[in-house]
């Protein structure tokens, strides 16, 4: 029977060595406003508390993807304002686990809670509970007094991606792996697509669904079955970047998502847009400390720098880079609109009509058609 | 096009099914002794990580390998001396190797200011065999156009069912796993033998984890494996046991996780969650036509000490 016992101390050292380790668990870092460490001390000019500020991660911060993109915004934030503490948590789940977390930090009396992956149903349950702290959440669209909502313009990225695609020679048939089917994924196909037909109209792109934002075999096997199938460029739209290693392996382009991932496939590596999601931290922290935040719904693209683009690979030419920035530009200035139509669907239904657009205020409701020249389609239910 | 899709999605499953059949291979052997390791997805995970730091570090990929088994072999050890020493349940242990691996391996993972996730190996796997040969029809891509790893693999499968069934040391490895009382009295070391085969089971895991990450992936991310582990589980029952059978499976399973996306490709709606879920569905078809007729139960059933623990003179 001692012998039992002691068997199952170990086990609970075991488990505790886990924990610290953080593996599946929520793991918690709080930083203070000094840059990095806190090894250098900030000068405070203001004497009143700092402005506290969560954030909740799905995924851990160095995922190279979603969620290090949101954990860049953070350090932003950290490193433009004064006054401001930060803390995080990883690998919290929604549905019970987030409603805990923003319980949590409601109860500790954070300023500011900023939920990274959707959230909204979660933030609507516990939000009116704690009037005090404001909460953000990604993708949500139903406000309440101290819940606002954002998101980034993918599809202002997507189309400008298409355009470096489209310009690398001999490329017809890309091979995109997608997380799952929903309106924001399907409108940056076909904003890709819009882009890449634009600089070679034979261009056909395969898209499958992997069903999950995180599952590194899948997206694996999902690229690979379309290096197999003859694709001769990969585009992803998950969380990681196992897509990234495929188009390595077999020497073709790749274009990344989210955040700026050349490291991942030095070789492969062609652009990206980019979430910056810093600026956007930083206004509402400061609208925040000044008394003047209001709850909002903010769809952010190129003009509200919510949207960027990675640095270019060495495959990309001067003269596709000159046109990137120039289409940049003009999205930014409004005169060009790449979803003006005619739009026609992969069935052949018109979508968009001639003289038509899908207008800013519509976007996020869009879509639910792949645009022509895509193969594959939107599974039901 | 239609039937190289399929052919090449083929092909991929046994790139995919290797790790698989090296963690699935050890574990089997851990089984035969006796002992059940739930662990194998971490140790997989452990080792691999340490196995795929090896191979940033520098140009032996041979090396990486050894190192990634060592490190499995290290946690299975924490197993062995749980189960074997101090005789607690197998499956809370197993379970907290799982636990203990995967943290371990975001711990490693994210040590540097760089995480590993933007490492890369010094050098790749390339194949064993040269272009004419792997542009042959069919067994060019199925059966030559691989790397040494899944030759080697190949050759362990031969080795393990050899070592199982035709040499001394396999006969007193399997009368531990059966009657370890029994092969006590006839003087064969059943503590000793139990760690050896738990440590080589680990040591499976530990190469399996390192070529995926290594060798399939050339880079790592958390939870890479995502599940991979368990498969190899469902592996060795779904094969009763039997390495030869291994083989054979290891690839079933592995193009079932492939064939989803081939099939997305070719045009045929099928989810690829329900062909995931098919490794675990067969292994449990398996288990009830084995059941169903007593003498294939005889054979390809587990060993009849497995998860029990032994303790000289008691009962």
């Amino acid at each position: 029977m001692r012998r039992f016992r002691s068997g199952v101390v170990v086990l609970f050292a075991l488990a505790l060595v886990a924990a610290a380790c953080g593996g599946d668990e929520a793991e918690e870092v709080t930083t203070t406003a000094a840059p990095a460490t806190t090894a250098a001390p900030t000068t405070t000019a203001a004497p009143e508390e700092p402005l506290r500020i969560a954030f909740i991660y799905d995924g851990e911060i160095d995922d190279g993807g979603w969620n290090e993109a949101h954990e860049n915004g953070r350090q932003y934030l950290i490193a433009n304002m004064d006054n401001v503490e930060t803390t995080y948590v990883e690998n919290v789940s929604p549905g019970s686990e987030f409603q805990a977390a923003f319980e949590d930090f409601g109860s500790q009396g954070y300023d500011l809670v900023i939920c990274t992956t959707w959230c909204q149903d979660d933030v609507l349950t516990v939000a009116p509970s704690y009037p005090d702290t404001v909460y953000l959440s990604w993708g949500g669209y139903e406000t309440a007094p101290n819940v606002g909502h954002y998101d980034g313009a993918t599809e202002d990225g997507r189309y400008l991606d298409g355009l470096v695609a489209g310009s690398q020679p001999g490329v017809e048939f890309i091979g995109y792996v997608g997380g799952f089917a929903i309106e924001e994924v399907v409108r940056g196909v076909n904003a890709f697509m819009i882009g890449a037909r634009e600089m070679n109209p034979n261009i056909e792109i395969q898209v499958v669904w992997v069903n999950s934002w995180y599952d590194p075999p899948a997206e694996q096997q999902a690229a690979q079955a379309l290096v197999d199938a003859g694709a001769d460029l990969l585009a992803a739209e998950v969380n990681a970047p196992a897509v990234a290693s495929v188009a390595e392996a077999a020497g073709i382009g790749y274009i990344h998502y989210g955040i700026d991932g050349s490291g991942i496939a030095p070789n492969s590596w062609l652009s990206g847009f980019t979430f910056d999601w810093g600026p956007y931290y930083l206004s509402q922290a400061q609208a925040l400390a000044n008394g003047t935040w209001e709850p909002a719904l903010t769809y952010g693209g190129l003009k509200d720098d919510m949207i960027g683009m990675a640095p270019f690979g060495s495959a990309v030419t001067d003269e596709t880079i000159a046109l990137v920035e120039q289409r940049r530009q003009e999205i930014i200035d409004g005169s060009l609109d790449y979803f003006a139509g005619p739009i026609t669907d992969n069935q052949g239904n018109v979508v968009v009509p001639e003289g038509g657009t899908i207008p800013w205020e519509e976007r996020t409701l869009c879509c639910q058609w792949l645009i022509e020249g895509v193969i594959g389609e939107i599974p039901a239910g | 096009m239609n039937e190289s899709v399929l052919l090449l999605s083929l092909a991929s499953a046994v790139v995919i099914g290797t790790p698989i059949l090296l963690a699935g291979l050890g574990e089997m052997m851990t089984e035969h002794s006796g002992v059940m390791n739930l662990g194998i997805e971490g140790m997989l995970l452990g080792g691999g990580v340490v196995g795929f730091w090896m191979s940033t570090q520098q140009a032996s990929l041979p090396l990486a390998m050894a190192v990634g088994a060592l490190v499995g072999a290290l946690f299975a050890l924490i197993h062995a001396y749980l189960a074997v020493t101090l005789r607690v349940n197998q499956i809370v242990s197993g379970l907290a190797l799982v636990v203990t691996g995967t943290g371990f391996a975001s711990f490693v993972g994210s040590l540097n200011d760089s995480s590993l996730i933007y490492a890369r190996p010094v050098s790749k796997f390339e194949p064993v065999f040269g272009e004419a040969f792997r542009d042959l029809p069919v067994v060019g891509p199925l059966v030559l156009g691989h790397d040494w790893v899944v030759y080697m693999s190949w050759v362990l499968v031969a080795v393990a069912a050899f070592w199982l069934f035709r040499t001394r040391a396999g006969l007193a490895l399997r009368a531990v796993g059966e009657d370890p009382a029994t092969a006590d009295t006839v003087g064969i070391p059943v503590g000793l033998t139990r760690y050896v085969y738990t440590m080589i089971g680990g040591a499976g895991a530990g190469m399996g984890g390192t070529y995926l990450m290594a060798g399939i992936f050339s880079t790592y991310q958390h939870g890479i494996s995502a599940g991979l582990g368990w498969i190899a589980f469902a592996l060795v029952i779904f094969a009763g046991w039997r390495p030869w059978r291994a083989l054979v499976a290891a690839y079933v399973f592995g193009a079932l996780r492939n064939l989803g996306f081939s099939l997305q490709i070719l045009g045929v709606d099928i989810p690829p969650d329900v062909l995931n879920v098919f490794p675990f569905f067969l292994t449990i078809v398996a288990l009830m036509v084995i059941s169903a007729r007593p003498a294939a139960a005889r054979r390809f059933s587990a060993p009849s000490a497995l998860t029990v623990p032994y303790a000289r003179e008691s009962r």
